[in-house]
């Protein structure tokens, strides 16, 4: 096996072990996580039913249209991985060792195997979902999603070089940060989370599960421009999502750098809030106008945005309260989600009684830590 | 100006303060040694309150961080290491906020200027991320500075810095300390530094301060082997005897 598919193993073993040995804390979070898959898939099973009928009747229809676009989306995929551990090989650590010409061929060898057979993996998986049994078009949307894989893989890898003067160019661009005209602490925040989400909008990564999660909620009936108009703000709104999580990266990473500054915890949570509700209301507005373009019924289309914005208040004190401790927060926030969607899908009525009993009782959490008697 | 009195610490189930006492008058520029894993680190962020404390006491100018915890961080600064400094903002950036934390109106000329002697002047306006260790280790330094707080606290701060940048911050922190404007409490394992610089050292061994050194007598250490045999010897009388310490 090449050295760098070695290491990879060999930190994934680690993770492993530490994660065994980090129990039962991991144990919680892990048993949250699929607690929250479980519920959010079997929330989403009915609406997803009729978007399924809908690829199923695709593949019937389209199975070479079907087969391409399966086969782009693994060539990316494919590439994708393959890139970063080509650029790993050149540019990292494995760089400065003493080694031999040959081991470059072989790790581009190596990882388009490893993504073929992947990529064919979960080809031959689909199409057997799908056609129900094994035929030739599941066979040859299985050999065309490897084919496009391995090239994919191997173009990637070879076309790396150029990439790392290309970011090595951009990177000179880009080294100089401006200068700040000066201000309060809040407004010079304000101002790096600003920077901070400006360079996440810029080089952001668009989620394709979230492109994925869209597709399979898009209702049928819907075509032409309205559709299309829709698509695009709800990848705007998907950018936007990942804006919201750099802002609350931000200030977990701020949190141990300032800790030896005199700061209240008021003023850190002001400045947060404010930039996470700004962001939210756009966020919010956003998610309304692709709602309604999408053809949502009326009244979901302002609920949704209205939803967004109550969790972002609800994040800004979850983020107030577990600050110093961002595993709890992600674990409250499993928690909490699977409370939502089982409440949204059988019991309406409790979700805003749910809600405000979040806010209440971080809110209660986040005072008591404010208050001069606090144990800080 | 520092005052810590039996001062416990526990982390993961293992004592890593022992029962530190530690007295630290007002100007007073004193080296903080040890070997690796004595608890030099773990003291300075138990001072700063980054660590909670299992008994004890520290006290700043009579303040403590559960009671006041604004104004007692307004009594000291600290000296980040380089890789707890934010990649993304340039090493101006990131003092801007540092003095903006302290309310200050806006960064300070002095800082300006030690920036300038360290030779940090050319990186000032350059991402964290793409400066050199020795300019982040400036940027590090010159946090502990914003404010001009009376207490600084240097964990190895002549880490990557050249020669000349490493005479220069001796240079003003050694003039700080005479004008009695700052205490420095300064964990380091350079012993020459502590021998020519410092006004006394203190080695800590098991969570404990076991032996401090003033002036007087660290001018006598040189005349017979200097500071790092004095330390040595003690290491291994401490390793030699029943229970004692391996370092």
């Amino acid at each position: 096996m090449h050295p760098i598919l070695l290491q990879s193993r060999l930190r994934g073993r680690l993770a492993l072990h530490r994660w065994w040995q980090g129990q039962p804390d991991n144990a919680v979070l892990l048993l949250a996580g699929l607690a929250m898959l479980a519920v959010l898939l079997w929330a989403v099973a009915g609406v997803a039913a009729a978007t399924l009928q809908l690829l199923s009747a695709t593949w019937q229809n389209h199975p070479m249209l079907f087969g391409m676009t399966l086969a782009v989306l693994s060539a990316m995929a494919g590439g994708t991985v393959c890139g970063r551990y080509a650029q790993r090989w050149r540019r990292g650590i494995w760089s400065v060792q003493p080694r031999s010409a040959r081991q470059l061929p072989s790790l581009l060898a190596q990882m388009a195997l490893l993504s073929a057979g992947l990529a064919g993996l979960s080809a031959l998986t689909i199409g057997l979902l799908l056609a129900g049994e094994l035929n030739l078009a599941v066979l040859t949307l299985t050999g065309s999603c490897m084919a496009t894989t391995t090239a994919a893989a191997l173009l990637t890898t070879r076309l790396g070089r150029r990439r790392v003067a290309m970011t090595r160019r951009q990177g000179r661009l880009r080294a100089a940060s401006p200068t700040w005209p000066g201000g309060a602490f809040d407004e010079l925040l304000q101002r790096w989370l600003a920077d901070r989400i400006g360079a996440q909008w810029r080089h952001g990564s668009l989620s394709l599960g979230g492109f994925l999660a869209i597709g399979l909620l898009l209702p049928a009936d819907v075509k032409g421009a309205p559709l299309l108009l829709g698509l695009l703000l709800a990848g705007l709104l998907l950018r936007w999502l990942v804006v919201l999580q750099a802002g609350g990266r931000l200030l977990l990473e701020a949190t141990p750098a300032l800790a030896a500054q005199p700061l209240t915890a008021q003023r850190w949570r002001q400045s947060h809030a404010r930039c996470v509700l700004a962001a939210s209301a756009w966020l919010g507005a956003v998610a309304m106008l692709s709602l309604w373009l999408l053809g949502t019924a009326w009244w979901l289309a302002p609920a949704i945005p209205a939803l967004l914005l109550a969790l972002a208040w609800l994040d800004v004190l979850i983020l107030a309260v577990h600050r110093q401790q961002p595993r709890r927060r992600t674990l409250v926030w499993r928690l909490l989600l699977v409370l939502f969607v089982i409440a949204a899908r059988d019991a309406l009525p409790l979700l805003p009684l749910l809600w405000l009993s979040a806010v209440v009782w971080h809110g209660r959490r986040v005072l008591q830590m404010e208050s001069p008697d606090a144990e800080h | 100006m520092l005052n810590i009195e039996s001062l416990t610490l526990q982390r993961g189930g293992q004592a890593v303060l022992a029962g530190v006492d530690l007295h630290l008058p007002k100007g007073e520029f004193l080296a903080l040694i040890g070997p690796n894993g004595a608890g030099k680190t773990s003291l300075l962020r138990a001072i700063c309150d980054q660590l909670p404390v299992d008994q004890g006491h520290i006290r700043i100018d009579g303040l403590t961080a559960d009671r006041d915890p604004v104004a007692y961080r307004q009594r000291f600064g600290l000296a980040l290491a380089p890789d707890e400094l934010p990649a993304d903002l340039s090493p101006r950036q990131w003092l801007q906020l540092i003095a903006a934390a302290r309310d200050l109106p806006e960064l300070p000329a002095e800082v300006l200027d030690l920036a300038a002697d360290l030779g940090l002047g050319e990186w000032l306006d350059r991402a964290l991320g793409r400066c050199s260790l020795g300019a982040r280790q400036k940027t590090g330094v010159l946090t502990a500075v914003v404010g001009s707080p009376p207490l600084l606290l240097l964990d190895e701060p002549f880490n990557g810095l050249d020669p000349l940048a490493a005479f220069a911050l001796k240079q003003r922190l050694r003039q700080w300390a005479d004008a009695g404007r700052c205490s420095i409490l300064l964990a380091t394992h350079n012993l020459e530094l502590a021998e020519r610089w410092l006004d006394g050292a203190a080695l800590l061994l098991g969570g404990r301060i076991v032996q401090r050194w003033d002036a007087a007598e660290l001018r006598e250490l040189q005349a017979s082997g200097g500071l790092e045999l004095a330390m040595v010897e003690r290491l291994r009388a401490a390793q030699a005897a029943p229970g004692g310490p391996t370092t």
